[in-house]
């Protein structure tokens, strides 16, 4: 049970940012996906979701073809995508923004992230860099997903807002869901996620253990900075 | 310069011999022919050519058409080609005024405004009604151009013109200045172009035409009322240049032999003519999913003619210049700021002769709102000077004709260009053979005749810096250059940013993600985080410093 | 003076009837369709063919709002399958074939000949204070009136209207939540058809019944709609008012009253060059 994707290449206009990539995030574990600005990373997440079309390849969601389905056919299947930037709907209150994609209460939001209770009837727009993206993450767990995508959540945020959230992810995975996280705090996220992918120029440069990457802070300094840091 | 192509001439000869084969109901179609084809030229000019969405074409040739139906109803001694072209000349202030809100108003809200001045035009002819009209009193047409043959061959001499005149003016640097403005203004005024009176030009000229047809066609018919001009029928002709791509003058004679053969045929076969219509409806459609007309299309699909037109690579020689101590470009607490957001918080660095200089640091930084501060797209606090000249007051094309050019993150190249009309409207002059073969070696090229659109991303982003240098600037801004490259690509784009200042005698800014290039082409780097200048100095040091390192990885890798 | 203004009420009321459709479109599904008045236009001449055949007036009116919410849905249908990705210029510019398209076909159908076109609300009037107000002014005030309110209590108390806003303000974020795009966009053009053919029906009387003529009432409702910054409902519905109050006085003017149906062009070039007096780049960074 996965979300599995083989040989997967995305154009966006006329230049290909994702060329042959194949990899498989299982359900129940974090996947950390690095690398530099440009390396697309972005654009991987966003053929994933659907809002780019995709120039070959697969994509398959726990056996299920998926590769030109719609984005709502996708979002209804399971796959929820946390996009970069904190995407809320502005003026839709905090409780708005919730019920949008929830498929039952909004409880599990509150309990999750108690500050937004306070907040609920609040334009989202209104709200902190933090607070929204609390609101976003929160958003995308009400859809009860199978596998989450999540883009650069921590860009922007404090430190200390990091590291509330990031642990919500791990949390959600041990609770059985998929989570592909591409996050530029990458010590942080390599010490939640079980698999790391690394891209570079539209390619998958290195697949395996988080730890390995972890330990080894040349291959990661690599991964940002190019060869010769 | 008019040049005609061969068969451009042998359409020509056709047509001038066709009136002597047909009977003379197919003479009227085919003046009709003509002067349709002629006002879906000036649709063809300012939607096509310059980008800008005209709903009320007509209205002009109605104003054309006023102002000859005026003349004979009151008698007046002006011969008729004078009254033609007094027309024409009348509509022009119109188009300049409705030309005026496009300064601002864009898309479709343009489209609303001139399709409303097409209400308000057909109001008013409604109203004033065509001079002569009520009496019943015709427009007359003088003894040479009684006969109906010796007017369609008039109509024809005119269009042909007309023709001639218009692709020399798409050759020219003004065609390149509405296709620039048509795909970025801001890239436009980069390249130091005027884009208002651009724009006002384009509306000017397809007035002018369009008020020629209408003084054309108050000849042909004599009596002309407020249903030839009507909003419905401006409608109608935009749609068939949009199913044609009109910018292309056969493009628009195939809208105006559609405009009249298809309800002709149509009649024929005893179909309803309203059909027509909705061909136009439906093919229009078909065409804005294609993203163009069929002549649009076919250009675009057209093999390019890939004759080298240099046998040996021609060696430039260049002005070389070592870097210096020479101060070309200085930047002292430059602030800007969008609303509460600080962007920029006094940045202050120079840059000198003969410069490489990396400008790096993390998404949200302010590297863009720098470049767009420098180039004159962002106001800002602070003095920026330019070979000890301050620059402010400067708006972006003038900053760009001083010698501060820029390149931008997305390609802002124009398609519809060849490779040599693009390096001469962005140097803004003609190009010896030998800056053009330098142009290609820069590129990667072997042919000037090429299409913008055949080239692949990576050369194209190559030729918009070669222009850039073509233009010799005395610096230039490149932001994000690699960006969409494969890494070979862009190392190689690398050293040969970093060959610029030798070459071209140019200081050069270099905006960055990619550190491989960055070390590849800069000397020295300047460093941006949260709106400030964090680190400056020598490549190597400042991307090994700590401080960088976090800057790009987060805090946590200080801990 | 008063008097002449109050007359210009009804214009007023439909102009900010088409103005709320503009709006809807433009805000819901961002097009800016030039065909919205045609699409009523459309569905009023079914209720004029109904008529004429001596069915009951209600049911005329009733198919004829239908006829015009299936074409709404029609092309709304056209412009989700084929144009979702496509920018709101290429949007916008459909609209224009499918006005030549309706225009077209309906000439086709409904030929030139003039119809009796019935009225509605009958040409009753009410005395208040010495000045007359017709009883259709009334109408289509109240019509307006209750349309924004009805509107407006939809988008912010139904998940339907949760949902209309989300797509308006972040429409890929919003399907990404599994929010159906194209049957939400399917059902806009319809509702916004629907509601055209009622505001041509309550102007048709007092203008010269024709296809092309009515069609382009679309223009002074797009001023409504500029006035209400193609945002607020209820600005627009002012605007077309305030825009039919202008007509109304300047019809006891001689010297602009012929001319009086070209103001609202003035006011809209007015507010177009006022709201994008800051535009001095295009959109293209």
């Amino acid at each position: 049970m996965s979300l599995r994707v083989e040989g997967l290449c995305v154009a966006r206009g006329e230049a290909v940012v994702v060329r042959e990539v194949s990899f498989s995030v299982p359900l129940g574990e974090v996947t950390v996906l690095l690398g530099p600005n440009g390396a697309g990373k972005t654009s991987l997440l966003e053929a994933l979701s659907g809002i780019l079309p995709i120039q070959a390849g697969l994509i398959k969601l726990c056996g299920r073809e998926m590769s030109r389905a719609s984005r709502v056919v996708r979002a209804r299947a399971g796959l929820s995508h946390v996009q970069q930037g904190r995407v809320v709907f502005p003026t839709l209150s905090v409780e708005e923004n919730l019920r949008v994609g929830a498929r039952d209460g909004l409880e599990e939001a509150f309990h999750l992230f108690p500050e937004l209770e306070k907040r609920r009837h609040t334009p989202a727009g209104q709200l902190s860099g933090g607070e929204q993206q609390m609101v976003v993450l929160a958003r995308a767990i009400l859809r009860r997903p199978q596998v989450l995508l999540v883009d650069e959540m921590s860009l922007g945020l404090a430190p200390l807002v990091v590291k509330r959230l990031l642990p919500v992810l791990k949390g959600l995975a041990e609770g059985g869901v998929g989570v592909l996280l591409v996050e530029q705090f990458a010590r942080l996220a390599l010490s939640l996620g079980h698999q790391a992918l690394v891209m570079n120029q539209g390619r998958l440069v290195y697949s395996g253990p988080a730890s390995a990457l972890l330990h080894q802070p040349e291959l990661l300094q690599w991964a940002y900075l190019g060869r010769s840091a | 310069m008019l040049r005609a192509s061969p068969w451009f001439l042998l359409a020509l000869i056709a047509l001038a011999l066709l009136p002597l084969l047909l009977p003379s109901y197919w003479l009227f179609l085919l003046t009709s022919m003509l002067i349709s084809s002629m006002v879906t030229l000036s649709v063809g000019l300012v939607s096509g050519m310059a980008g800008m969405i005209s709903l009320g074409q007509l209205s002009f040739a109605g104003v054309g058409g006023w102002m000859v139906a005026y003349f004979n109803a009151n008698n007046l001694p002006i011969p008729f080609v004078l009254q033609v072209l007094i027309g024409a000349l009348v509509a022009v202030p119109l188009g300049i005024v409705i030309g005026l809100p496009a300064l601002r108003v864009r898309g479709m809200h343009l489209a609303v405004v001139t399709f409303g001045f097409a209400a308000v035009a057909d109001l008013f002819f409604t109203i004033l009604n065509f001079p002569g009209g009520v009496m019943g009193k015709p427009v007359l047409r003088p003894d040479f151009l009684s006969h109906d043959r010796s007017y369609y061959w008039f109509c024809l001499f005119l269009f042909a013109l007309l023709v001639l005149g218009v692709n020399a003016l798409y050759r020219s640097r003004l065609g390149s200045a509405w296709l620039a403005v048509k795909h970025s203004e801001r890239a436009a005024a980069a390249m130091g172009l005027n884009v208002a009176a651009t724009k006002l030009w384009a509306f000017a000229m397809s007035a002018f035409i369009a008020g020629l047809s209408g003084g054309l066609l108050a000849g042909q018919v004599g009596l002309l009322s407020a249903t030839n001009f009507s909003p419905t029928a401006s409608l109608i002709l935009f749609a068939s240049a949009i199913m044609v791509g009109a910018r292309y003058p056969a493009g628009a004679v195939l809208a105006g032999m559609m405009a009249w053969l298809v309800p002709e045929v149509l009649g024929r076969l005893h179909l309803s003519q309203n059909l027509g219509n909705l061909i136009f409806a439906l093919g229009t459609i078909a065409a804005l999913k294609a993203g163009g007309g069929v002549f649009e299309v076919a250009a675009r699909q057209k093999k390019p003619t890939a004759t080298p037109l240099f046998s040996s690579p021609a060696t430039l020689a260049p002005t070389t210049h070592t870097p210096t101590d020479r101060v070309v470009l200085e930047v002292q607490n430059l602030c800007v700021a969008y609303g509460q957001v600080q962007a920029l918080n006094k940045v202050s660095f120079s840059l000198k002769e003969g410069q490489v200089l990396g400008l790096v640091g993390p998404n949200g930084a302010g590297k863009s709102s720098l470049v767009d501060a420098l180039s004159g797209f962002t106001p800002y606090q602070g003095r920026v000077q330019l070979e000890g000249r301050s620059l402010e007051g400067l708006n972006a094309a003038q900053r760009a004709r001083a010698g501060l050019r820029r390149s931008f993150q997305q390609d802002r190249t124009i398609t519809e260009l060849s490779v040599q009309a693009y390096l001469e409207f962005s140097a803004g002059r003609a190009l010896p053979k030998e800056e053009l073969a330098w142009a290609l070696e820069f590129a990667g090229l072997t042919a000037l005749g090429l299409g913008l659109h055949s080239l692949n991303m990576g050369t194209r982003r190559r030729l918009e810096v070669a222009g850039i240098l073509l233009s010799r600037p005395k610096v230039v801004l490149l932001d994000e250059p690699a960006a969409g490259l494969s890494s070979e690509e862009s190392l190689q784009l690398a050293r040969q940013i970093a060959s610029i200042p030798a070459r071209y005698g140019c200081a050069v800014i270099l905006i960055e993600h990619d550190m491989e290039v960055v070390r590849a082409a800069c000397s020295e780097v300047v460093v941006l985080d949260f709106g400030s200048l964090i680190e400056a100095g020598p490549t190597t040091r400042v991307l090994s410093s700590p401080r960088v390192a976090a800057a790009y990885l987060g805090e946590e890798v200080l801990a | 003076m008063i008097q002449a203004a109050i007359a210009g009420l009804v214009s007023g009321g439909v102009y900010a009837l088409l103005g709320v459709c503009v709006v809807l479109l433009y805000r819901m599904v961002g097009v800016l369709n030039l065909a919205q008045a045609a699409i009523g236009v459309f569905g009023m001449f079914v209720v004029l063919v109904c008529y004429e055949n001596h069915w009951p007036l209600g049911l005329a009116v009733a198919i004829g709002l239908l006829t015009s919410a299936v074409l709404g849905g029609l092309l709304g249908g056209v412009m989700a399958h084929w144009f979702s990705e496509a920018s709101l210029q290429v949007r916008s510019s459909v609209t224009i074939a499918f006005l030549i398209s309706i225009l077209t076909v309906g000439m086709w159908i409904f030929g030139s000949d003039p119809r009796p076109v019935p009225n509605l609300v009958g040409t009753g009037s009410l005395w208040v204070g010495g000045l007359v107000i017709p009883h259709l002014a009334l109408v289509i005030l109240g019509t307006a009136l209750l349309l924004a309110g009805s509107i407006s209590l939809l988008l912010q108390h139904t998940l339907l209207g949760v949902w209309l806003r989300a797509l308006a303000e972040r429409p890929t974020a919003a399907e990404l939540l599994g929010v159906p795009a194209q049957a939400l966009t399917v059902g806009v053009w319809a509702v916004a058809g629907a509601i055209s053919c009622l505001a041509i029906l309550l102007i048709a009387p007092s203008r010269s019944p024709e296809f092309p003529v009515l069609s382009l009432l679309v223009l002074p409702g797009m001023a409504a709609a500029l006035l209400g910054l193609f945002k607020s409902f209820s600005l627009t519905i002012l605007g077309g008012l305030g825009i039919g109050l202008i007509e109304g006085l300047a019809s006891s003017l001689p010297a602009v009253a012929p001319y009086r149906q070209a103001l609202w062009f003035l006011v809209m070039l007015a507010a177009l060059l006022w709201i994008q007096r800051k535009e001095v780049w295009d959109a293209a960074r």
